[in-house]
């Protein structure tokens, strides 16, 4: 396997297998209040040793459509998965629990926004990462010990002897967020996924962190998904790009596809919405009147109809899908320029 | 006119276990122009939040001064200090947290109003409705509870709260950093709009620097307490003279994946020193890439030339260097 993959467009997939393929999963949270179309036929892949970016603001499922089908899900909220999610030819909509935590340990690691929740803050750093080569790994406390130091250092964290000793609250968000980077790198998993991972991060500790990630990406070989609602965070480390919006991907394409020639009114909008360089000091921002559609009702028609600029009869009627091609650039429209969305009623 | 004249603030903190202090707002001076809005920025701990709520009163500041509108707030009785600040209203980043849950929203703005004296019923709707009117508010969420509206509107009703009382400058607090990009532009053009059509001073302190570029006509940046460098936005982003705002500006990421994805390095190693403990001299040397023997012994003082201020020894004079780089 080649990693000198890093944005040489357009990237070589279709030849070979994906490490992960996603046909027609859908997930239905259940919480107290209501029951959520949370994600809806969604279908994508990811080929190794590529970066996809899951862009989409709160709500539009980008974090439970890579989550859920991992057995992730926070406390109190039942997931119910459909279609299938197959890692290198495994379903994992099929597996067992303990089957589950096998995948997470060992083939995906997941790397969360919040490294505070997510370490216990009563331990130490140390026991808390070689925990996860004695577990993970079979090693003994003392190659446990040394691996965790070694990590340490490859996640750019100096004086690596005297960081296991502290617990998590006297570190920075920056290194915590390392430790946890540490953590899910330890098995040297085929995949990483990176939910927001640098969004409660200032903009300067951001960069150190991107450049890690992708550092880390290339010499482990690993593909990525990058959950993200930051478009210059997008256009800095992926290849490939899936748009979300209210449980659907509504656009995908290369980066520079999706950056440079977005096809779907809702990609173009969240585009515009990010404040440019140059713009005039003073001027108005651009944005989207409304908000996102509550999945716990029914969507009929297209989800971002009215919110849409485009608008039309037929968006109001029914759903536009993506075409089922492979590695292409689609989206799912009516009405935007050289599209063939593909009619499905759900 | 100047509104707000803040000079020499210090706010301290004290750590309650081991006695250190924190000197979260270091000698800062600051000047807003009526109907203009102020961008503030810099990282997480650089004393943003302390110096905003300093000056609408949630901090005590140990010395310095507060003149706003002509009144030297801090020489003035605690019992009038209010009355004094009473134009001055804070927007905060979490307008859940700062909206009573159980109450309507209809409720909320007729309470502010009472408070504020206003005793008849329908002079109290008139307003509301003037009100949401400015906020790009529709009046049916004026049966609705928090929990019912979009972060974006929550964020409008709080800014309508505020405007009830006719302020004359608003300290916002990251008010749009928990909305989503698309819905950003709802909250920062009524902003801009209030700015216009009622001459209100905005304070804007959020860390997303090309928002605060985009928004406000100057620019102030912060490192661990002091502001290290201050001028009009589109000058000091376009040219920034202090190393840290250097590294700052150069972080924003674009969203042109042919520039983005060959960015290399960065261009600020490490994280910012805890703030009980800053380094001696210039507290950016630690940082900087640029730092030199003396940036260890003395600490810069601000040079001022026309509308720009940087607070750096690679620009004073007595150093014999880059002065010139200023004008």
């Amino acid at each position: 396997m080649t990693v000198q993959h890093h944005h040489a467009a357009p990237i070589a997939h279709g030849a070979g297998d994906p490490l992960l393929s996603v046909k027609d999963l859908s997930v239905l949270l259940f919480t107290e209040a209501a029951t959520v179309r949370a994600v809806t036929d969604v279908a994508y892949a990811v080929y190794r040793g590529e970066t996809l970016a899951i862009v989409g603001e709160s709500g539009s499922g980008k974090t439970v459509m890579n989550l859920a089908p991992l057995g992730l899900m926070p406390g109190g909220v039942r997931a119910v998965v459909s279609g299938s999610v197959k890692l290198v030819g495994e379903d994992l909509t099929q597996a067992s629990e303990d089957r589950l935590r096998q995948v997470r340990g060992r083939k995906v690691g997941v790397v969360f926004q919040d490294p505070l929740s997510a370490l216990n803050p009563n331990r130490r750093v140390g026991p808390q990462i070689e925990e996860v080569f004695r577990l993970r790994l079979g090693l003994d406390a003392k190659a446990s010990h040394a691996r965790a130091v070694e990590f340490l250092g490859m996640v750019g964290i100096p004086e690596p002897e005297r960081r296991l000793r502290m617990f998590p609250h006297e570190m920075s968000g920056g290194m915590r967020q390392r430790v946890m980077i540490a953590i899910a790198i330890a098995a040297e998993p085929e995949l990483l996924i990176a939910d927001e991972p640098t969004t409660a991060l200032d903009v300067t500790i951001q960069g150190q962190l991107l450049e890690l990630l992708v550092r880390l990406q290339k010499q482990l070989g690993m593909a990525m998904v990058l959950i993200t609602h930051d478009v210059g965070v997008v256009a800095r480390v992926a290849d490939r790009v899936a748009v979300m919006y209210a449980g659907a991907i509504v656009e995908l394409g290369t980066v520079d596809e999706i950056l440079k020639q977005p096809r779907h009114p809702y990609t173009r909008a969240l585009l515009a919405a990010v404040p440019a360089p140059d713009a005039a000091v003073g001027s108005r921002f651009a944005g989207l009147p409304g908000s996102p559609p509550d999945l716990s009702n029914p969507v009929v028609g297209c989800a971002f109809a009215p919110r849409c600029p485009l608008v039309q009869a037929e968006c109001r009627r029914a759903t536009p899908m993506l075409a089922p091609a492979e590695s292409e650039h689609r989206a799912a429209c009516w009405v935007s320029t050289a599209d063939r969305s593909e009619r499905r009623t759900r | 006119m100047t509104l707000l004249k803040v000079s020499d603030l210090v706010v301290e903190f004290q750590d309650g276990a081991t006695g250190r202090i924190n000197r979260a707002c270091n000698q800062v001076s600051l000047d807003i122009e009526a109907g203009e809005i102020v961008g503030l920025v810099g990282e997480s701990g650089c004393g943003k939040s302390t110096l905003g709520r300093a000056i609408v009163g949630l901090e005590h500041p140990k010395s310095g001064s507060i003149i706003f509108d002509g009144v030297d707030i801090m020489t003035l009785p605690a019992a009038v200090r209010r009355q004094a600040r009473r134009r001055v209203q804070y927007i905060f980043q979490d307008s859940l947290a700062a909206l009573e849950p159980r109450q309507t929203i209809g409720a909320a703005l007729h309470e502010a109003l009472i408070i504020s004296g206003e005793r008849n019923a329908r002079a109290r709707a008139a307003r509301i409705g003037e009100i949401l009117a400015a906020t790009n508010l529709a009046s049916g969420i004026l049966a609705r509870r928090p929990r019912e509206l979009s972060g974006g509107q929550r964020q409008r009703v709080c800014i309508a709260r505020a405007l009830l009382v006719e302020p004359k400058l608003l300290i916002c607090d990251e008010p749009v950093s928990s909305l989503d990009t698309s819905l950003r532009a709802q909250v920062m053009n009524v902003f801009l709009s209030l700015r216009d059509e009622l001459g209100v001073a905005i304070i804007l302190i959020a860390h997303d620097l090309a928002l605060v570029r985009q928004a406000s006509a100057r620019v102030n940046v912060m490192y661990l307490g002091r502001i290290v460098e201050s001028g009009p936005s589109a000058a000091l982003y376009a040219q920034p003279l202090h190393p840290y705002s250097r590294a700052l500006t150069s972080a924003i990421l674009g969203i042109d994946p042919a520039i983005e994805r060959h960015r290399e390095g960065t261009a600020l190693k490490g994280d910012l020193p805890s703030p009980f403990a800053p380094p001696s001299g210039c507290s950016f040397r630690t940082r900087c890439p640029n730092a030199f023997d003396r940036c260890a012994a003395g600490e810069p003082t601000a040079l001022v030339r026309e509308s720009r201020s940087v607070r750096c020894n690679l620009y004073d004079d007595s150093a014999g260097v880059g002065i010139a780089a200023v004008n």
